[in-house]
């Protein structure tokens, strides 16, 4: 696992300090234009692993990765190598996202913005509202990384992507009569102000991002054990 | 002599044809195994079957005295593969990525048998510069890289996939010179398939030919190159030759050309005992090939 994941890393180290740097001026840029440093630090977590797996699967159409099933590294221990370091990206990412929103709080006054947007930016620099949104963009789209990387891992990338949208389809389909049922069957939509109120105090949203990313991490890893298992069928 | 790799009958189907029938092979340790054949025979499609990177509809494949296949466990790939260093025809590193992390990916690949040490020597023999990128290197020079990872780790077998393919005469000579000094330790072997067959006159102690899937000949390198020989023939010499008990039947082989007939002759010295007169050329491994393939 270990060699799995340093040799994930030292694939993508040159790249991770590129797009740190890219991230850093994005960052800004966007903080600045949408007002917003809580939406910045949304976004800018949600691009993340996309990057990551779009880029890794890239490298893998080459013949890196017939190469790489030559060296002592198993398969299973390729696929979490490849779970490990899109979760990796995305934490080092959100936190330079965070980094970035408090700097942005601080110097906003300085810049030249109008009142609002500088006032807008200085308000929005409370260190759990940011990791809250960071959390929030980064959950929606591991989420949807979990379903999109077994199929990468397993197809590559050019015979995964006639496939996936096949597969957002039809879970789509499955999941709106199933989620009815679910909804017509509660009593109005009260739970759902329960909830919000629930997340009105520091202790109750703490409490609900651990409850999501609880959630996410354990659909991540069960995503990760299958990836492990159609990855080692590969042919390469 | 211990096998470092043996395989026996591995047959693999695609749809119905079979890209691999009945093919065995082996590399005997302190001996170097060379795999010839024209582009799609099946030479990589068995080094893929020989590091376990498919499933076979039928054979089997024993690395080291184990057997081997992608179902083996976790633990018996890595300590077999461990002892594996692989060169393919292109270099497989990511091009964006300076070529001293490819000594980093490797070492985190081989903790405890590379040495960092060997591989920047070897960087610095082949004039390779470590911040340079992987991309720009030329593909001779990729070659050498690879070369460079897959020595630095020690391993006992060699496998070369068409690795002096990109390489000039000088670099290819430096390159044979390199396996050679390999070879000194007679505990180690190598598998080296090849287009260019002057490389595996040089260096070669087996010469196995795959065609069409199938295994054509396997033969120590000193019977094609000097027990086999090429007799050039006039037509009517070539109806002597052909109706001799030198040729079990169906087993001539020969290359009409307008004025002369090409026969291969597997035991040059009976051969020219047994017609004085007629031509008798040593064979090279190329045209032992051609006449083996074409005949």
């Amino acid at each position: 696992m270990k060699a799995a994941f340093l040799c994930e890393f030292a694939t993508i180290r040159n790249i991770l300090l590129q797009w740190i740097v890219l991230y850093l001026i994005v960052g800004v840029v966007v903080g600045i234009a949408m007002q917003s440093s809580v939406a910045m630090v949304a976004c800018v977590t949600a691009m993340t692993p996309f990057l990551t797996v779009f880029t890794l699967a890239g490298y893998d159409a080459t013949g890196w990765e017939r190469f790489r099933a030559c060296l002592p590294i198993s398969r299973g221990a390729v696929a979490f190598g490849r779970y490990a370091m899109v979760l990796l990206v995305t934490v080092i990412m959100a936190v330079l996202a965070i980094a970035v929103a408090l700097v942005l709080a601080q110097v906003a006054p300085a810049l030249p913005l109008e009142a609002g947007a500088a006032e807008s930016l200085r308000a929005e620099s409370d260190p759990l509202m940011l990791a809250s949104a960071a959390l929030a963009g980064a959950s929606i789209i591991l989420v949807i990384t979990a379903v999109i990387l077994p199929f990468i891992l397993r197809f590559g990338m050019t015979k995964a992507m006639r496939i996936i949208p096949i597969v957002m389809v039809l879970l789509f389909v499955m999941a709106v009569p199933v989620l009815g049922d679910i909804f017509s069957n509660m009593q109005g939509l009260t739970w759902v102000n329960d909830l919000l109120a629930l997340l009105d105090d520091e202790e109750g949203l703490a409490a609900g991002m651990a409850a999501v990313a609880a959630v996410v991490l354990a659909l991540y890893a069960a995503s990760c054990a299958v990836a492990a298992r159609l990855y080692r069928g590969k042919e390469l | 002599m211990t096998d470092l790799v043996s395989a026996r009958g591995l047959v693999k189907r695609y749809d119905g044809t079979a890209v691999l029938d009945n093919v065995s092979i082996s590399v005997p340790a302190g001996c170097v195994t060379g795999f010839v054949g024209a582009n799609g025979a099946g030479k990589t499609t068995t080094i893929r079957a020989l590091m376990g990177l498919m499933r076979l509809d039928a054979g089997d494949v024993i690395l080291f005295g184990e057997p081997f296949g992608p179902d083996a466990s976790d633990a018996c790939a890595r300590r077999l593969k461990e002892r594996i260093g692989i060169v393919f025809d292109t270099c497989p590193f990511v091009g964006d990525l300076p070529v001293k992390t490819a000594g980093t990916i490797m070492r985190a690949s081989f903790p405890t048998s590379w040495k960092q040490g060997r591989f920047e020597d070897y960087l610095q023999r082949f004039g390779l510069e470590p911040k340079k990128r992987i991309k720009d290197l030329s593909r001779g020079m990729g070659m050498k890289l690879q070369l460079a990872c897959a020595l630095a780790h020690d391993p006992d077998l060699l496998i070369l996939d068409e690795a002096t393919a990109g390489l000039d005469p000088l670099a290819r000579d430096e390159i044979l010179d390199l396996l050679r000094d390999y070879l000194a330790d007679e505990r180690r072997g190598i598998l080296i398939s090849s287009h260019i067959t002057t490389d595996l006159e040089k260096i070669a102690d087996r010469v196995v030919c795959i065609d069409e899937g199938s295994i054509v000949f396997d033969l120590e390198k000193d019977q094609i190159t000097d027990m086999a020989g090429i007799a050039h023939c006039r037509t009517a010499e070539f109806e002597r030759v052909r109706e001799s008990d030198l040729f079990a039947p169906g087993q001539l082989k020969a290359i009409r050309y307008p004025m002369s007939v090409d026969v291969l002759v597997p035991d040059r010295f009976a051969f020219a005992q047994r017609f004085p007169h007629i031509a008798c050329d040593r064979a090279t491994i190329d045209e032992y090939l051609q006449l083996v393939l074409k005949g």
